[in-house]
């Protein structure tokens, strides 16, 4: 019995880490530019496309330089989505904004079936199959894997934000650009960061979930869409309310699917967080902000 | 402000414009093209729906494809039942109404993104019952054989159906943009507290909102029905939500003429950039990214002011904004 408890919360709580990490590239975008970038799940296939089928399969590099490698070119990537996408709508009204980022959405669902073809394809990762024993129970060596980087890129995140230049820039930014410019902070140079650094964190996610699904075009969509719910959910913007928003979400998915019913686990998630909404209009952590009726 | 002489002015040269499309379209497009056009004229009542909450109301709704499928659903399922066509079809338009209301009520507090995932929340779950529920909806298979009107696949006698139901929401949003409603729906959008102090129902408004949007997506349902002869809940997945947001902000937000032009852009682009073909979607992902970089407005404000400028407008007080909006 706690053997099984103990496999759902840390399969959960694993996806939930996932999610995490694409809500606070969410956060993090929305904080700097106020935009929310709905391609953020697909930036999420593409890491895992270059990193299993360009930098693995095709090039046959050992596993930690694709993951390297993938790093280097998705940071490239997010200054790429900042000057390409982000700079020409900067000054267009949110909602038109957010269709842009859906254009990109839609660009990189089709693009890497030009690349890469429609099949999926399987990645092992780093553990493969192994799982070790925790109490009893057996653990995908993968969800601990998970888990353990996002501990770590918490920390070292943590880190750049309080001790760094450009960490403190990157908050100055974010709290108000306007003044942040004043005080001679190149925000546009900030902005483009943010965009690398979220998509990194997207990047890495996709790598992390590689071993557990297939690498597919359609994988980005889903994962946007609980990464959002996620967001919502930890109240929009708060760096800690995404990485818990994250994990309450992967647990909830988790434990229902096993207790519930596994075909209407979404719609009991959502189901939830609709009720969530209803009686809870700023999330759990967020600043009350609702709106008289 | 339009004044009520070029209402009706318009709203005679849309009944033109739209008889002309009638007798033309049928003489010069093959049948598939005639097909393209069927499916445009459902997703220009889609668009204009969608545009009643966002673009008027400016509540943020990504349930129309929520409301699409339970149009569609419900008259399949009604008509399966043996109810006739013409009252499945009034049935299930109703009945999208009703969810449209019981939608819109409890999100009543909610705005910004909690709205958007709310209402998505709603697409989500709608789409999710549509594939679990299939005792009634036929699971992922669908449901076959909707006999709707008898015309399905007929694509000529139901381009005359479509248009007819399009002139009618079209017409229904313009004279809704003009009517005193209209006015009070756009005084809340562009300032709530000042609507509520000069004593506006905001609450009924927008309840009221989400119901036309959700009886547009119900008809277009209905129509699709009629259209195809089949249906299958792919079609009205959440994903889908989204491109109804891209015509309506391509087009124009608050702009009946915008959701004509977004959903007609929407559907006809994909088919002129088809030589392109893998490429094709990845192109037209550019294409919004860079209309909305060059006309954050939409469509419709450009052609607007493209309008004042060659007929140099008279009026310039401020209410002269709300001529985009017809």
């Amino acid at each position: 019995m706690t053997q099984l408890l103990v496999q759902l919360i840390l399969s959960g709580l694993a996806m939930g880490a996932v999610y995490a990490l694409v809500a606070l590239g969410y956060t993090l975008i929305w904080n700097a530019v106020g935009i929310v970038n709905f391609a953020q799940g697909d930036v999420v296939m593409l890491g895992a496309f270059v990193a299993v089928g360009a930098l693995t399969n095709m090039f046959h590099l050992p596993i930690i330089l694709g993951l390297g490698g993938m790093l280097v070119l998705m940071a490239i990537f997010g200054v790429a989505m900042a000057l390409l996408v982000y700079y020409p709508v900067r000054n267009a009204p949110q909602l038109s904004a957010i269709v842009a980022t859906l254009g990109l959405s839609m660009m990189l669902q089709n693009g890497v079936v030009l690349v890469w073809g429609p099949e999926p394809l399987s990645f092992t990762g780093p553990f493969g199959n192994a799982t070790v024993t925790l109490l009893g129970a057996k653990i995908y060596t993968q969800y601990l894997l998970i888990l353990a980087v996002l501990v770590l890129m918490m920390v070292a995140q943590e880190g750049m934000f309080r001790f760094t230049s450009i960490g403190r820039a990157m908050r100055a930014t974010a709290q108000d650009a306007e003044a942040a410019r004043l005080m001679g902070i190149r925000t546009n140079r900030v902005i483009a960061i943010i965009f690398a650094y979220a998509a990194m964190l997207a990047g890495l996610a996709g790598w992390l979930v590689a071993p557990l699904f297939y690498v597919s075009s359609d994988m980005g969509g889903k994962v946007s869409l609980d990464a959002f719910a996620a967001c919502i959910l930890g109240g929009f913007g708060s760096i800690p309310g995404a990485l818990i928003g994250g994990l309450v979400l992967g647990l909830i998915e988790s434990l229902g699917a096993f207790y519930i019913s596994s075909e209407y686990i979404d719609v009991i998630a959502f189901g939830l967080l609709f009720a969530v909404l209803i009686f809870r209009p700023e999330g759990i952590f967020g600043e009350p902000q609702m709106e008289r009726p | 402000m339009m004044s009520g002489r070029r209402l009706l002015a318009f709203l005679v040269a849309s009944i033109i414009v739209t008889v002309a499309i009638a007798l033309v379209l049928p003489q010069v497009l093959g049948i598939y093209y005639l097909h393209v056009v069927d499916v445009m004229l459902i997703n220009v009542i889609l668009a204009l729906g969608l545009n009643m909450v966002l673009g008027f109301g400016g509540q943020i709704s990504l349930a129309q494809s929520a409301f699409f499928g339970l149009g569609a659903y419900a008259f399949a399922i009604m008509q399966a039942h043996g109810w006739p066509a013409p009252v499945a079809a009034i049935g299930a338009v109703a009945f999208s109404g009703i969810l449209g209301a019981l939608l819109g009520w409890p999100v009543l507090r909610l705005r910004g993104h909690y709205l958007a995932l709310a209402t998505l929340a709603f697409a989500l779950i709608v789409s999710e019952l549509m594939v679990n529920l299939d005792m009634l909806t036929g699971g992922a298979n669908g449901m076959m054989q909707i006999e709707g009107v008898g015309l399905a696949g007929n694509n000529q006698p139901m381009l005359y159906v479509l248009l007819a139901v399009t002139l009618v929401a079209f017409a229904g949003s313009v004279i809704f943009a003009y009517s005193p409603m209209g006015l009070r729906v756009r005084a809340f959008r562009d300032d709530l507290i000042a609507a509520q102090a000069v004593g506006l129902n905001v609450k009924a408004m927008k309840i009221g909102l989400f119901v036309a949007s959700a009886v547009y997506g119900g008809a277009a349902g209905v129509c699709y029905c009629w259209l195809q002869g089949y249906i299958s809940p792919d079609v009205f997945g959440w994903q889908t939500t989204f491109s109804y947001l891209s015509m309506v902000v391509v087009g124009g937000l608050g702009s009946s003429v915008g959701a004509v032009i977004g959903a007609a852009l929407y559907t006809l682009v994909p088919e002129w950039l088809r030589f392109l073909q893998e490429a094709y979607f990845v192109m037209f992902g550019a294409v919004v990214i860079i209309v909305i970089a060059l006309v954050p407005g939409g469509l419709a404000g450009l052609g607007a002011r493209l309008f004042k400028r060659l007929t140099r407008a008279r009026s310039t007080d401020a209410r002269s904004l709300s001529e985009q909006e017809a």
